[in-house]
């Protein structure tokens, strides 16, 4: 029988070798968060960072959570945090605090990932609705829609209660109902 | 399509490129070989003592154009070699009994130097440290466990097996030939009862990284996609195979002359002569004769660690 991620993370404390498998189940959701909110390049630049933050803090790890899987991404949000705060991609260095895994709700990315959505094609009034969404309800929102993530994930991985997530969750979707959502036509990109 | 099926859809990008993945589960391995508390083939060197080095040695390889798979830890200063012991500072030892608080001791004695109570560390980066007992480690540091056992031959066969100019590491291998030379190696490093595991997924052109595990002896090959990325480091390590390894040109020579080859050979590739740490990495296997051979740190600066190995099995 396979091991769970959760499982498979807690035993990697002693047995490090194990990491690895978490990031052969991992790696692939984890670069897609990652290009949907930096870019390809970007995301380039800072995915063997966020698995090595995660490596590191794996200690810190909490057993008693479910899947494995939102807490990395609680480590790839707070790496892209890190990176559109300080402006740098460059790898932190061996003295860096690795086992920070707080999330912090305070900044809002928006600009950045809205830079990136340019470039995914969404009609302008939808560009316009999610932009107008608070921060919180926004990321909820994209945790659902594009990383597939149960309130109780994304909970998991903002440090919020689930209870709070539905409701955000609930918020968003009622703001984008009546969006008019069609796509950009081309000729219009041309123009 | 409504808003939420839009935004769906909107989400969906292309799948990592193989490359991509590679350089991070390279620095995943390489930074899990490096940790583990319990795990006796952690690195001997105490980097906190010596960071002017560290940092010329870094500088050296990015000013040379060194950025490549091999160093996907990239700002990850603490190098993979595992190999030779920080005895006091800036002295580096081989392993000889295993044990490195004796072996300094012992090599300290030799020198006729007044030797102090020395104490062993692990540090914060994984790595050992032998220091007076009067020092303070650095911060983070616990004990070296009672009972470390630092295995000459289990060391070896991780640096050789992940050198950067490997024959398993520098171009389209086999699932087959690659599992061949890890054999070869573990012959070489006298090791015996070992397990070669290769994980799926080969390409037709894959190379190989190793997980190497002496708790359970197994030796685990891990496919990569291949990426070409010539630089001074593999360049000064494909000379050195081409002199003192297998090759029909290569000598047998005495550790000394292969550390003086070294610097030699880095200075025809004007490789600033204050980025090369050449380290000892000891005797290891059975047979005769016995010759050196180099293996070369992938990360970091350019360290090389010459090893006495049976000159016949290669």
């Amino acid at each position: 029988m396979s091991r769970s991620s959760n499982e498979l993370l807690a035993r990697s404390t002693n047995k490090p070798e194990l990491f690895v498998e978490i990031f052969e189940r991992h790696g692939q959701s984890i670069h897609s968060y990652l290009v949907r909110r930096a870019g390809s390049q970007q995301a380039e630049d800072l995915f063997s960072e966020v698995w090595l933050r995660a490596f590191k803090a794996r200690a810190t790890y909490d057993m008693s959570r479910g899947d494995a899987l939102p807490w990395i991404y609680g480590v790839a949000r707070n790496t892209l945090r890190s990176h559109w705060r300080c402006g740098t991609k460059a790898y932190p260095g061996a003295h860096s605090t690795y086992a920070d895994d707080a999330p912090d709700l305070s900044y809002d990315p928006w600009p950045d990932v809205d830079g990136e959505m340019d470039a995914l094609r969404l009609s302008a009034a939808l560009h316009e609705a999610l932009a107008a969404l608070e921060p919180a309800d926004r990321e909820v929102m994209l945790l659902s829609a594009w990383e597939q993530l149960e309130p109780k994930e994304i909970a998991e991985v903002l440090g919020m209660p689930a209870g709070t997530v539905r409701w955000r969750l609930h918020k968003a979707r009622s703001a984008l109902q009546n969006t008019n959502v069609r796509p950009t036509p081309i000729s219009q990109e041309i123009q | 399509m409504n808003a939420f099926e839009l935004l769906e859809h909107a989400g969906s990008v292309d799948p990592a490129p193989d490359d991509v993945m590679g350089r991070a589960r390279r620095a995943i391995v390489t930074a899990a070989t490096q940790s583990g508390g319990r795990r006796p083939w952690l690195g001997m060197r105490l980097l906190d003592s010596h960071p002017g080095i560290r940092a010329a040695a870094a500088a050296a390889v990015l000013a040379t154009g060194g950025v490549t798979v091999w160093a996907a830890v990239g700002g990850h200063t603490n190098p993979r070699t595992n190999t030779t012991i920080e005895c006091g500072y800036n002295t580096y030892i081989p392993v000889e009994s295993g044990d490195p608080v004796v072996d300094c001791r012992n090599v300290l004695r030799r020198q006729d130097h007044q030797v102090p109570a020395l104490s062993g560390w692990i540090t914060p980066t994984g790595l050992v440290a032998v220091l007076p007992k009067s020092d303070r480690p650095p911060a983070g540091s616990v004990p070296l466990p009672k009972g470390f056992h630092e295995n000459g031959s289990v060391l070896y066969l991780d640096d050789e097996m992940n050198d950067v100019a490997a024959p398993i590491a520098t171009g389209c291998t086999s699932a087959a030939n690659a599992k061949g030379f890890a054999s070869k190696e573990l012959g070489v490093a006298g090791l015996s009862g070992w397990v070669v595991k290769v994980r799926p997924g080969a390409g037709s052109c894959s190379i190989y990284v190793s997980l190497t595990d002496a708790s359970s002896k197994t030796l685990t090959l891990i496919p990569e996609s291949y990426s070409s990325s010539p630089n001074v480091t593999v360049s000064l390590d494909k000379r050195l195979r081409s002199q003192l390894g297998s090759s029909p040109d290569a000598r047998c020579v005495a550790p000394a002359d292969a550390a003086a080859l070294v610097k030699l050979d880095a200075r025809d590739l004007h490789i600033d002569a204050r980025s090369v740490i050449v380290s000892q990495g000891g005797a290891i296997g059975t047979g005769s004769p016995k010759c050196s051979i180099a293996t070369l740190d992938p990360a970091g600066g350019i360290e090389v660690t010459i090893w006495i190995v049976p000159g016949t099995s290669r």
